[in-house]
């Protein structure tokens, strides 16, 4: 009994986060008692919106219903999209068009219209605020540090060598989102196919100042014949590109803040 | 990009989808012109397709230019066959779509106007999600290597075993099949070239399911979509909501699922079981199942869920189970998925 109660309250959390400080919601509820209120004796109104919208609402706050999606189905903690089969906007635009339909005159209905407006403007909030689109670089959308890093790497290529890269975590996500042929130590969050050495090189690159043996270490026992490094985070008694020709390493080129090395071994 | 390019993906694009849904409609029964219908059945019929033989080549570790072949010759198959049997109705489709575009009242305009706002933001600006190491990663992997899920997305190294969470619902490869027969690299049809026409088919299921609430009246249609396209652009109080998923990465399947395949769901449910529709309506919301089996693993819960709730009401209030019988046929792909998840997993 306590673990269900603990379902229903994850079910609560996970609808606070699919929320946020949106008050739609509450705009949802008013289009909904409307619908009830107007067209409740439309079957397809009835059944679609407002049954539907009930109906939903008592799943995906049933414990039963959270305790199967998490558990069966979802392995992580995104219960919080099954919000999405609630269609939000399809109600409130509908019961928006019926209330402006029932005003009489022109006038009416444009100051209702400009009304509704502002109560959406006022409820939610801009997707497009807060940073989220940037000018594009390219058409790949992607940093161009990663597009030119990887046609620098294939003119060094030489026939049939094949590369392996270890590259500093903020590249790692998008080298191969350009080029899939290039192999990696590890991708996005340090995942890979040696976990522990990429786990390693992966927490290693992050550090405000890297240990250049370990790494390059890391890179030979893995057969990464290219290393690309943060020139920032390199040690201060071996700042710049002849860091790593100790150990076996030359730097090939350099794109914005980044070194590119080869293994000359 | 090269004009061979352009020609290209509008044609797999936009005729391919227009021509496809063309043979599905021809078979349904009540407003069956508009060219909204034919597009999204088109789409979805792509979406069947793709999963359909994907899944298999995928275990038999087939090659990317294997399925793309098969794909591209099916679906020439289908626009040949619809081309044959709606020559007339055709043309009546594309002179009744011309015909309505001019009745759009001033405010239809502005609606019109803030679709194209919401498609400029996806071609002209840049939104850089991490997921994206993941999907788009798979889908350029692919095409580099003409492979289904042979490399580990994250590090190109042959993988021993597939992660069924991805493999099961494999949308990055219809990406891929779309940049293999367009030449177009997948990053740049990803995040700049496939979101126009994903943005354009969210809106036309909007004026579908518009049709069907406000029974052809089209002033009251496109000020529908004028409060849709309000309430989408300000649904970014988190990440988390449907809206936000749209306009921002609206290239991942998991966002598609929000955008077109739940309002889908509802607009066919209106049409099978409120409206008397026939079995190509069926068929529609069956290939609607599909697509949601193919975009994400989430769609294989989400997509059943929608219909069983909108079964459910009708049966209460029709108590019909032949409905019920159709409604739960349609899921079968879903089901067949869910099936092979939890076996394989």
């Amino acid at each position: 009994m306590e673990k269900l109660s603990n379902y229903f309250q994850a079910g609560i959390e996970y609808f606070q986060t699919y929320k946020g400080s949106s008050m739609l919601v509450v705009l949802f509820l008013i289009s909904l008692l409307y619908i009830y209120m107007h067209d409740n004796k439309e079957i397809i109104k009835r059944d679609v919106f407002l049954r539907y919208s009930i109906v939903a609402v008592l799943l995906l706050f049933n414990p039963l219903v959270v305790y199967a999606s998490v558990n069966i189905f979802f392995k992580d903690t995104v219960y919080w999209r099954m919000f999405w089969t609630v269609p939000l906007v399809p109600i409130i635009a509908y019961a928006a068009v019926q209330v402006i339909s029932k005003c009489n005159e022109k006038k009416k209905k444009i100051i209702s219209s400009i009304a509704i407006l502002l109560i959406i403007a006022y409820c939610g909030k801009l997707v497009y605020s807060s940073g989220t689109f940037q000018v594009a670089d390219n058409l790949y959308k992607l940093p161009q540090e990663a597009i030119d890093i990887c046609g620098i790497i294939h003119d060094q290529e030489e026939d049939g060598e094949g590369v392996k890269l270890l590259v500093t975590p903020e590249l790692a996500s998008y080298i191969r989102q350009y080029d899939g042929t290039m192999l990696m130590l590890f991708g996005r969050n340090g995942r890979g196919n040696s976990p522990e050495q990429a786990r390693t090189a992966y927490e290693e690159l992050g550090r405000e100042r890297i240990d250049i043996s370990l790494i390059t270490g890391i890179a030979r026992d893995t057969g990464c014949n290219y290393i690309v490094l943060n020139s920032y985070r390199l040690p201060p008694d071996k700042p710049g590109t002849d860091a790593l020709n100790a150990f076996g390493y030359i730097s090939v080129d350099v794109v914005g803040d980044y070194i590119i090395f080869k293994d000359v071994q | 990009m090269t004009i061979q390019q352009i020609v290209l993906i509008i044609f797999w694009m936009l005729f391919v989808p227009f021509l496809a849904g063309s043979l599905v409609t021809a078979f349904m029964k009540s407003d069956r012109n508009s060219f909204s219908l034919q597009y999204l059945c088109g789409i979805l019929l792509m979406f069947m397709l793709t999963w359909i033989l994907a899944l298999p080549m995928i275990f038999m570790r087939c090659k990317l230019s294997t399925l793309a072949i098969t794909w591209g010759l099916v679906l020439l198959v289908v626009c040949v066959v619809s081309i044959a049997i709606n020559r007339a109705r055709l043309i009546k489709i594309l002179k009744e779509s011309m015909i309505s575009l001019r009745r759009i009242p001033w405010y239809g305009i502005i609606a019109v106007a803030l679709i194209l706002f919401q498609i400029l933001m996806y071609v002209c600006f840049q939104h850089i999600d991490d997921d994206d190491a993941m999907f788009v990663a798979s889908a350029v992997t692919a095409v580099d290597t003409d492979s289904l899920f042979y490399y580990n997305t994250y590090t190109g190294l042959v993988d021993t075993s597939f992660e069924m969470r991805y493999v099961i619902s494999p949308f990055p490869m219809l990406t891929a099949i779309i940049s293999y027969l367009t030449s177009i690299h997948a990053a740049i049809l990803s995040h700049t070239i496939l979101p126009v026409f994903w943005v354009l088919l969210t809106y036309m299921v909007y004026y579908l399911l518009s049709t069907c609430l406000f029974k052809n009246d089209i002033k009251k249609i496109y000020l529908f979509l004028f409060f849709a396209c309000f309430l989408n652009i300000f649904g970014g109080s988190t990440v988390y909501r449907a809206s936000n998923f749209m306009l921002v990465r609206i290239w991942q399947g998991k966002a598609i699922i929000a955008a077109v395949i739940i309002p889908a769901i509802i607009y066919l449910a209106i049409r099978t079981m409120y409206q008397k529709g026939k079995l190509a309506d069926w068929l529609a919301l069956c290939f609607t199942m599909g697509g949601a089996s193919l975009l994400s693993s989430m769609g294989i819960l989400l997509a059943p869920f929608t219909l069983g709730i909108l079964t459910l009401n009708h049966f209460i209030s029709h108590r019909n189970f032949r409905t019920v019988f159709y409604a739960a046929a349609a899921c079968l792909p879903c089901i067949i998925s869910g099936i092979i998840y939890i076996i394989m997993r």
